[in-house]
């Protein structure tokens, strides 16, 4: 019985993730097939900005990882590992801005396959400084140590043990970078300028201009089925192990930090222009200030609501497991496009204050699970493996299983999952934009000045929505922080 | 076996207190929120308008236009963001059973496009109101005494310099001069309206070698195509190209509100394309004599002022820019209606082709 009800609820979980999908068959009324030539064309420009945006991320983010190493075991390293996964975690629009300005420092603007690859570059490189940070750790830690007592210079232990050891792991890296930078959005829609459209913007296109939705249908299958095709080559996924304590200083290289903090410095002061004329213009703007207690309330209800569902998503995806299909299917499933989520919620009647809010919260939420379980949460589970296969030989429950094996020891990992699904969703505009009644959050309005003439106004809203994200990031933070000290010692 | 640790009980209580003010103060902003949508139970009729999200901003012209009437009405006015035109008429079609009562900001150029895919209300002509001498005539809204469509606000496109840093180009042989070359900024067509607006300009010519003509003259001037109309204007504004595509009213605003002068409208021999905002009643409205009765409040000289100030384009009624720097833009020849019209019918057809044709 407990079996059935697991299989079920796992095909639910399924069902639930790809329905969006399928609800754009409610939108079609009539069939067309989009042009071949076209989208062979897309296909190939979307491929090609995936793998060299992936291929820049993974050399840069490994001299990024070598140079957070050599912090390992300082109090200071997780402060570092924050600020390398910044750039990764802010809303695209906020990295975009200060490639802008400092474009327009520069006199050249990126626009294009260039401007899609620098950004996506730009977003992924910390994240990769902190995955392959953490797998040296974990998986080379003691041979590092071995190799260098017998005097392997840097260059052997990189090249035989990080290139040689970690060959696998890091073409599973670049598999996740691939399939995160091929399903991205918002950059390819602000940087690729006339050229370089992706299959997202292609689907966003054909909404728009006269609403050809077998077409967008069509295009969104391709893309599913080409991602879990290519996830299926790959034998298994990508599992960043959690912060090992091994002495792995001999291999490391400080001035490495310098690449992704630099990143995380230029995306930082890049907000910082125009802030002056913003904050001027904000206490100016009576109207808005009065406004203001309210788009930051609708925001951390986002934020939040978006953090605990996420929480829950993994919880249940944690309880469900192990299960080899549910792994495959995660791995290899890309979320649909924001824009065809958001016409799928409308759709299943989300309107009204909190009909509209709910879409956020549940949209934002579902389109960040795979992101959050294929780089950080499924680590978390497998390491579980072995211990829940012992409680099952003993005769254990699945449900006791969970309550007293799984739940304690993922909970705070993924409280922290939850703060970065938190953090993201609270500057989102590109689902809620379509399914948002009002300019009722922060990002929304930031957009909506954005749109109007008041640039600098937007500038100054971002702060405050960073300063709004970053609380809700830290009170999950704080709740995994105290969760994990209660559970261990 | 590993216990469990005390945690220091001064920072669990410290982050207890910090969760429950935090969402002590979110529940009585939401409740708040929600009391105020639901009217507070008054029974008061909500009139639900779709419009786009600046017209809704707080220092837009939706909050006052929605105080005036309200005071008026004995009803509540409730803004929807509908995103923008194109995708107004997507969610009204895919979505009927929505309730919405009104769509303001409705563009021109989607006209064939609202007609196909959503049934709108007739309304009587707005037979008393003294049409700007300046705006384009727009009769063909119009059949025998009724419409579907009336315009509110409307404004030239054209090219947007700084004076003194050029020498504006007055025709499309002028801008095709290597003077212009990689100067120009313009918003995407296929993501902004105001872009197909250039769309349509490229392709309104007289002949094919003219369309030709003018695509390449873009080809050689256009520095960047933006997703948008902001991401294309701010970079004008961070002067990283000498001339972008806008509303001709665009300058006005930095006349305002930067005290410089110095942002002009280009004017062209050719005629220019233009931007009408159109306000609409869905066939399915609930409120539909409110939604005419705004419709109607929309015409009078003090909405037409609060429109054209907050929301810089200019007025459809005759005499309520006197005065103001809005009488100071210059004349612009402009494209024929129908000509406009019949292009926003292909806008996909046409996008691409200029998409496609700007990548070479």
């Amino acid at each position: 019985m407990e079996n059935h009800v697991r299989t079920l609820a796992r095909l639910g979980l399924g069902v639930i993730l790809i329905c969006p999908v399928f609800a754009i068959l409610f939108f079609a009324h009539s069939w067309s097939w989009p042009d071949t030539a076209a989208l062979l064309s897309v296909l190939q420009s979307t491929l090609s900005q995936s793998i060299v945006s992936a291929a820049i991320s993974l050399v840069l983010g490994t001299i990024g990882a070598l140079g957070l190493l050599s912090f390992a075991g300082q109090p200071r390293y997780r402060w570092f590992e924050l600020a390398c996964l910044l750039p990764g975690f802010l809303p695209p629009l906020l990295v975009i801005l200060p490639v802008f300005r400092w474009g327009s420092w520069v006199g050249h603007y990126p626009f294009g396959w260039h401007g899609i690859v620098l950004v996506h570059s730009l977003m992924c490189i910390g994240l990769v400084a902190v995955a392959v940070a953490r797998l040296i750790q974990s998986k080379l830690g003691g041979m590092i140590e071995l190799a260098w007592v017998e005097g392997a210079s840097r260059w052997s232990l990189i090249r035989q043990g990080l290139l040689g050891y970690l060959r696998a792991d890091f073409l599973l890296l670049g598999f996740y970078l691939v399939t995160l930078c091929f399903s991205s959005f918002a950059v390819p829609l602000v940087m690729g300028g006339a050229q370089s459209l992706t299959i997202e913007v292609l689907i966003y296109e054909k909404i728009r201009q006269g609403g050809a939705w077998s077409e967008a249908f069509v295009l969104s299958i391709i893309q599913l089925v080409f991602l879990f095709a290519f996830s299926l080559v790959l034998r298994r996924g990508i599992v960043v192990p959690p912060r090992g304590r091994s002495q792995v200083r001999f291999l490391s290289w400080r001035l490495g930090i310098t690449v992704p903090l630099a990143i995380t410095f230029l995306v930082v002061v890049g907000q910082v222009a125009g802030l002056v004329t913003g904050l001027a213009q904000l206490m100016a703007a009576r109207e808005l200030l009065l406004a203001l207690p309210r788009l930051i309330a609708n925001t951390m209800l986002v934020g939040l609501g978006a953090g605990v569902v996420a929480f829950l998503l993994m919880n249940l995806v944690a309880a469900l497991s192990p299960h080899w299909g549910l792994d495959r299917f995660l791995v290899g499933y890309s979320s649909p496009s924001p824009v065809i989520t958001a016409f799928a919620f409308l759709l299943f009647g989300f309107y009204g204050y909190w009909g509209s809010h709910g879409a956020m919260i549940l949209g934002l939420s579902l389109l960040s699970l795979p992101s959050l379980y294929r780089l950080f949460g499924r680590a978390a589970i497998l390491s579980l493996g072995r211990q829940v296969q012992v409680a099952r030989v003993a005769g254990a429950s699945w449900s006791l299983i969970f309550r007293v094996i799984i739940f304690p020891q993922v909970r705070s990992h993924f409280l922290w999952l939850a703060g970065l699904a938190g953090f993201w969703a609270s500057g989102d505009f590109a689902l809620s934009s379509i399914v948002a009644e009002s300019n009722s959050t922060l990002g929304l309005m930031a957009k909506a000045y954005m749109s109007s003439y008041q640039l600098e106004l937007a500038t100054a809203l971002s702060w405050i929505l960073l300063l709004v994200s970053g609380i809700i990031f830290a009170v999950f933070g704080g709740w995994a922080h105290v969760s994990h000290q209660e559970s261990y010692s | 076996m590993v216990g469990p640790v005390a945690v220091p009980r001064v920072r669990v209580f410290a982050f207890a207190l910090i969760i429950l003010v935090a969402l002590g103060w979110a529940y009585y902003f939401l409740v708040h929120q929600d009391h105020a949508l639901s009217g507070s139970g008054t029974g008061t009729p909500t009139l639900r308008i779709m419009t786009y999200g600046s017209f809704i901003l707080p220092s837009g012209p939706g909050p006052l236009l929605q105080q005036e009437f309200e005071k008026s009405c004995q009803c509540r006015v409730e803004y929807v963001d509908g995103d923008d035109s194109a995708l107004f008429l997507e969610k009204l079609a895919q979505f009927p059973d929505r309730q919405i009562d009104l769509v303001l900001g409705l563009s021109f150029i989607h006209l064939a496009r609202a007609q196909a895919k959503v049934a709108w209300r007739r309304l009587k002509w707005p037979a008393h109101v003294v049409w700007s001498q300046r705006m384009p005539d727009l009769s063909l809204l119009k059949s025998e005494s009724s419409t579907e469509f009336v315009p509110v606000a409307w404004s030239p496109m054209t090219f947007i310099y700084r004076q003194g840093e050029v020498t504006p180009p007055a025709s499309w042989e002028d801008l095709s001069q290597p003077q212009w070359q990689k100067t120009l900024t313009t918003p995407d067509p296929r993501f902004s309206v105001s872009g197909v607006h250039l769309v349509a300009w490229v392709f309104n010519s007289e002949s094919q070698a003219l369309d030709e003509f003018r695509l390449k003259t873009l080809q050689h001037a256009v520095l960047s195509v933006a997703p948008s109309w902001s991401a294309s204007y701010g970079l004008f504004r961070q002067k990283n190209a000498q001339l972008t595509f806008s509303y001709a009213t665009s300058p006005v605003y930095h006349w305002q509100q930067d005290q410089d002068l110095s942002y002009r409208p280009a004017v062209f021999t050719e005629g220019h394309p233009y931007e009408v905002e159109l306000a609409a009643i869905p066939l399915n409205c609930q409120q539909c004599e409110l939604a005419e009765r705004f419709v109607e409040f929309l015409l009078q000289a003090t909405s037409q002022r609060v429109l054209m100030e907050k929301n810089y384009m200019l007025p459809v009624v005759e005499g309520v820019e006197a005065g103001t720097p809005f009488a100071e833009l210059p004349k612009f020849p402009l494209l024929a209606a129908g000509d406009l019209q019949k292009l926003g019918a292909d806008e996909a057809k046409w996008s691409a082709e200029f998409a496609a044709r700007l990548q070479k």
